[in-house]
């Protein structure tokens, strides 16, 4: 028999649990299924005792449950209780498999067998996703495990780990302590950990502490018997091969709800991973009477998730709500001093910004939630050249001035945008724009117009052109007119490349010119066989100009030193701009001839290219700025360090046991300011910001979720309680710092707060990171602390110089 | 843009300081005096001054060094002038006493602000000399990527023994604990190697650079007719000289680095013996005057 609900909320996550709560409160037959056996999983699946953060701070929280911030034993805590309370009825175990039919009557089928009818459905079930299983013949539970808790708690046994990513091989170092290991790759090499991690299972693989096998996939594995051990069989490269095992570890990753949503029909804008389901303002999906909440919904945060579980419920039954953040937006639109409603501001805006005209209205309201509106007076500065800031604006009403260097400002008036070239390429701006007449602006921040740019194909492609367009114009053609050039820009193509990959090669026909979009990369030339890097070319640069005045061969290769974008013109393409550009031609010689010469003096300096392929290899081709120490005047002081300590909260932001070294240049372990930073794109709370002189920092709003340690390749975060770090001052003069002796145990990166101090009960560890000291006057404290001048923090300009200057 | 503390600002300190000791020794040649050169005189009295102040400035370096918030030059800087000044020191001291001296409090002072001095000088000796050598000898790793590696070798080797014969086990793994680094200060200093290793028969031995146990080790492979455990205590040996290898590069490291900053623990207190010395010195003078 199936029942039948006015409402089915699937999964208990804090958007479904608050959506049920208020379906309850309002007495509306209804059903909550959650798949696990308690509420909120994810949530469960916090480390034990985690601090959860109630952010964003402004938001109020609108919801029978209640939440604020508090560890997460506590929550959880209240939220049963609040279930109980509220008589909410919902069922464990109830995986939802698939959903039929339309509003009024949708049939949901559980794994369990049992189906659930209901009219509405309100679908919150986040984007952890499923663990993927290994899907063979004889796997059971007691055998084959998904997580490991403690690797310590298991001695001397035999141990298959299956999988490549960082988590299996954190897996199986940890347990190759105790135990035999063999990790199981179904490729011929580990490329989708971090560096870090390939290192140490290499390493480990290398000097036979854990066996590897290549190139299998498990195929099977024998019944329990009486032995401890049992069979796993592998399909290899070489056929069928057998290991006897006392258990099967397999840390597959998860697969994400994406398809399993798609099977409900609920439709998404494009193939992008990242992209998100098409909703309307009121979170209904493309089947009508089936709605999505939370983090599925784009909302990444719990406090968005529980408001939006009472809107939904109060939408369906009909009435009219204004979302929780309406006096939010009515404050931010108080700057324009209008009296239209906030529904009429937002359509004016969709309406008089052609960009945003095809925005869904709920992502766009988002999208201006986490903007600011601006009503600059005449003249006043909004970037300068130079800053690092990477926001983007779009010209509601009035105009700007765009000055590019001297010749004269550039116009930009209503429904223009400006801000794409340092939101694309993470580069320094490269114009400084002021306020025209009554200017109003809308200033948004780099993560939410990346959200919106995966999602919203057509914005994408405008500003992909305009990139196109602009930069040409930058660069080789000032005085042309946008009209003039737009043949030129269609024609022009748009490249990725990945790090190492090559872009052309010496000796190749040169037939096109690279303008460099984002990323970097490094100038090779072959020297006795081997490629040596001579120079390096960052983003906003062109390489390959030889290519479009024809007729030569390459005479370097080219390679992508990170990830790297560039805009390719052919010599065809450009002959059309030296038509329309006298002096072009000219320029573009100079470059030449500039160039051959460089690689003409550099040709004898081997020892240089191996500091900057090291250099490379260290990530500085995506840096902006980086510490660098110069063994050879080093004294071991650690200096550097204890000043990072004591100007920020008594943690070092840099560890000078770590990274690494090549001739005496060492690379410590500390930020790079990466152009592009893979810290920030997880953060839930948009915590880690770029300052106008590029420093990359983490605010307040930190929740501490660990995603930016994680994320970072150069694992330059780490998480710390905040503390006060203050030393003695005739203790530090007398005995200084004291270097690690007699101790074979590994000198682990101890902060003084990390290694003595007991957190109080309310700290809570938070990421934290080098700022570059942006809010002390003098600079970065570690480099002015040096008594020897072997600390110096660079920019990729200044250390290619350094090298040159040195060696050549 | 690595510009060392010496070279700091084109040696702009190093001006300064050869036209203080210029200015210093013009001065006093060209007295003109009845009796002696001596700290008394008009030239004497400025030379002291100049000189007791440079004191107290010199010793401020140290809590310069230690006001991390201060952009008040760098410390880079501070130090490049508090080397300069500091040589300087020696000349205008010496020049202020008159050559004068005796069994009491001036000399005392003197003296103390010699030492001083003079382990500055070695200071900057060691400080051109030991990173350095301390790079070369680390082959490219810090101290604690060579803890790692220890730690790593002595991982393997305990997997080993595993395999081998209980008493060869009982051997090795007392090796491993009976291994010292230094744990006395002057073992540190010479680089001394104080490892032990407990043999079945003959007891507690040395086992400098693991050449006891190294020795046990060949024995035991003489005697052996297991191939398998052979094979394994063959590996043995090879990772037991791979770890003295290794080891006495720790202990080069640990010793250079002491040797750098060795000079710091006559320096410091020196310098503050030297102040409180020389406000004695300038009482005396004062009161008996
Ligand atoms: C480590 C970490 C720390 C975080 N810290 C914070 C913080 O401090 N503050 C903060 O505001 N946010 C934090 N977040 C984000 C927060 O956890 C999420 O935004 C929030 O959990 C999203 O809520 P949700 O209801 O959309 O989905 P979820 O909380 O993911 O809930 C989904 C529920 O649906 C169930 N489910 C899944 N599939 C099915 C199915 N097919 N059938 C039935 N049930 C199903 C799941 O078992 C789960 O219980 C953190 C996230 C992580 C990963
Ligand atoms: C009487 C004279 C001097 C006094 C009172 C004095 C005092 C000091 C003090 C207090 C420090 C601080 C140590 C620390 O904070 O770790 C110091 C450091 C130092 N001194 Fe002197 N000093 C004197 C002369 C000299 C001379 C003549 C030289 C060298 C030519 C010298 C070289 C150094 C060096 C190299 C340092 C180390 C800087 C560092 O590592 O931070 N000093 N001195
Ligand atoms: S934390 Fe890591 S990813 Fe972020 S800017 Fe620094 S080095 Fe780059
Ligand atoms: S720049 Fe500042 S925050 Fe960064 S490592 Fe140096 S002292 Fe620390
Ligand atoms: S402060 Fe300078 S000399 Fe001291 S440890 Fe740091 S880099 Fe080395």
């Amino acid at each position: 028999m199936t029942e039948k609900y006015q409402i089915a909320v699937v999964g208990a996550g804090p958007g479904g649990l608050s959506a049920a709560a208020h379906a309850a409160t309002l007495e509306v037959p209804h059903v909550l299924l959650e798949k696990s056996p308690a509420v909120a999983d994810t949530i469960q699946k916090y480390q034990k005792g985690k601090h959860v953060m109630a952010e964003p701070g402004i938001l109020p929280l609108r919801s029978e449950v209640p939440f604020a911030q508090g560890t997460r034993e506590h929550i959880l805590s209240e939220w049963d209780q609040s279930l109980a309370d509220n008589g909410v009825n919902i069922q464990f175990g109830a995986e939802v498999t698939s959903i039929e039919g339309a509003k009024g009557d949708f049939r949901i089928s559980l794994s369990n067998g049992q189906q659930v009818q209901a009219e509405a459905v309100v679908l919150g079930i986040g984007v952890q996703g499923n663990l993927r299983t290994l899907g063979v013949e004889g796997e059971s539970p007691d055998f084959v495990e998904y997580q490991l808790d403690d690797p310590d708690a298991i001695t001397d046994e035999t141990i298959l780990v299956v999988g490549a990513g960082d988590a299996a091989i954190e897996n199986a170092v940890a347990l190759a302590e105790h135990n035999r290991v063999t990790i199981v790759n179904r490729r011929d090499e580990f490329a989708r950990a971090k560096d870090g991690n390939i290192a140490l299972i290499q390493a480990a693989i290398e000097s036979g502490e854990i066996t590897c096998l290549y190139n299998s996939v498990p195929s099977g594995i024998s019944p329990a018997s009486d032995e401890p051990t049992r069979i796993v069989s592998f399909s290899t490269a070489d056929g069928e091969a057998t290991v006897a095992a006392n258990r099967v570890i397999a840390r597959l990753g998860a697969i994400p709800p994406r398809s399993l949503v798609e099977s409900f029909g609920v439709e998404f804008p494009n193939k992008d991973p990242a992209s998100l389901p098409i909703l309307s303002t009121r979170y209904e999906s493309s089947v009508e009477g089936l709605y999505v909440i939370g983090a599925l919904a784009g909302y990444p945060l719990i406090k968005q998730a529980m408001n939006q579980g009472y809107e939904v419920v109060e939408t369906i039954l009909g009435r009219e709500v204004q979302p929780a953040d309406h006096d939010l937006l009515e404050d931010k639109f108080r700057t324009l001093g209008t009296n239209d409603s906030v529904d009429d501001v937002l359509a004016r805006m969709q309406r008089d910004i052609p960009l945003f005209s095809e925005v869904n209205p709920l992502m766009f309201r988002e999208l201006i939630l986490d903007s600011k509106v601006h009503k600059p007076s005449q003249g006043e500065l909004i970037f300068s050249k130079n800053d690092y800031t990477n926001s983007f604006y779009s010209i509601l009403q009035g105009d700007v001035r765009i000055e590019v260097d001297s010749g004269t400002p550039i116009i930009s008036g209503q429904g223009n945008f400006f801000g794409e070239l340092s939101l694309l390429s993470g580069r320094r701006r490269s114009a400084t724009v002021r306020a025209g007449d009554h200017c109003e602006l809308i200033e948004t921040p780099r993560k939410s117009m990346n959200k919106l740019l995966n999602s919203v194909a057509a914005a994408k492609k405008v500003l992909d052109e305009t990139f196109v367009l602009r930069v040409i114009q930058g660069r080789f053609a000032p005085e042309l007119s946008i009209e003039a050039l737009q043949p030129i820009a269609s024609a022009a193509k748009l490249n990725e490349y990945q790090a190492g990959e090559t872009i052309f090669s010496e000796g190749d026909d040169a037939d096109a010119l690279h303008l460099i979009r984002s990323g970097s990369v490094s100038i090779l030339k072959q020297y006795e066989g081997k490629d040596l890097p001579m120079s390096y070319v960052s983003a906003g640069n062109y390489v390959g100009e030889m290519g479009v005045l024809g007729g030569y061969k390459r005479s370097a290769t080219v390679r992508a030193s990170v990830k790297t974008q560039t805009v390719s013109i052919d010599a065809d393409n450009f002959k059309k701009l030296l038509a329309l550009n006298e002096d072009l031609r000219a320029r573009i010689s100079e470059v030449v001839s500039g160039r051959l010469k460089d690689n003409m003096s550099n040709q004898s300096s081997e020892e240089a290219g191996g500091v900057l392929d090291f250099l490379l290899q260290q990530g500085l081709g995506e840096a902006t700025d980086v510490l660098l120490i110069n063994k050879s005047l080093c004294i071991n002081c650690d200096n550097c360090e204890t000043a990072c300590a004591q100007t920020h909260d008594g943690t070092s932001r840099l560890n000078r046991q770590g990274g690494a070294i090549f001739a005496e240049v060492h690379v410590p372990t500390s930020c790079r300011h990466c152009e592009d930073p893979h810290c920030m794109k997880d953060c839930p709370p948009d915590a880690i910001q770029r300052a106008p002189g590029g420093e990359v920092f983490i605010g307040d709003n930190c929740i501490g979720c660990g995603n930016c340690e994680r994320n970072c390749p150069y694992d330059v975060i780490q998480m710390a309680y905040p503390g006060s770090g203050e030393k003695s001052f005739w203790r530090n003069l007398f005995l200084g710092e004291a270097q690690p002796v007699s101790n074979p145990d590994p000198v682990k990166w101890v902060t003084p707060n990390d290694a003595g101090a007991s957190p109080q009960a309310s700290a809570i560890k938070k990421a934290v990171k080098c700022d570059m000291c942006k809010d002390l006057s003098g600079g970065p404290a570690c480099v002015r602390a040096c008594p020897t001048g072997a600390a110096n923090r660079l920019s990729p300009e200044q250390f290619v110089q350094t090298i040159s200057e040195r060696l050549v | 843009m690595f510009e060392s503390f010496l070279i700091h600002r084109s040696m702009r300190w190093l001006r300064w300081s050869l036209v203080l000791m210029l200015i210093a020794l013009v001065g006093y040649v060209a007295q003109d005096l009845p009796v002696p050169r001596n700290g008394g005189t008009a030239v004497g009295y400025a030379l002291g001054t100049v000189a007791a102040l440079l004191m107290v400035w010199l010793t401020w370096l140290g809590r310069r060094k230690r006001n991390y918030r201060s952009s008040f030059g760098t410390v880079k800087g501070w130090t490049s002038a508090h080397v300069y000044l500091g040589v300087a020191l020696i000349v205008v001291a010496t020049l202020h006493t008159g050559f004068q001296f005796g069994a009491n409090v001036h000399t005392l002072a003197f003296v103390l602000m010699m030492l001083v001095c003079l382990s500055g000088i070695y200071g900057v000796w060691a400080y051109s000399r030991y990173p350095f050598k301390i790079n070369e000898n680390s082959k490219g790793k810090m101290r604690a990527a060579l803890f790692e590696e220890l730690k790593e070798e002595d991982r393997q080797i305990v997997r080993l023994v595993g395999q081998v014969d209980q008493e060869v086990d009982k051997v090795v793994r007392g090796a491993l604990e009976r291994t010292e680094i230094g744990t006395r200060y002057i073992d540190q200093l010479l680089g001394k190697d104080r490892s032990s290793v407990q043999l079945p028969d003959k007891g507690l031995c040395d086992n400098r650079d693991m050449k006891t146990v190294a020795d046990y080790l060949v024995g035991v492979l003489d005697t052996c007719d297991n191939p398998s455990e052979a094979e394994a205590v063959q590996r043995l040996l090879t990772l037991m000289g791979r770890r003295a290898r290794l080891l006495s590069r720790i202990r080069e490291d640990v010793r250079l680095a002491e040797l750098l900053r060795i000079w710091l623990i006559i320096h410091i207190p020196f310098a503050f013996a030297a102040l409180a010395a020389v406000a004695i010195h300038v009482v005396a003078v004062f009161i008996y005057w």
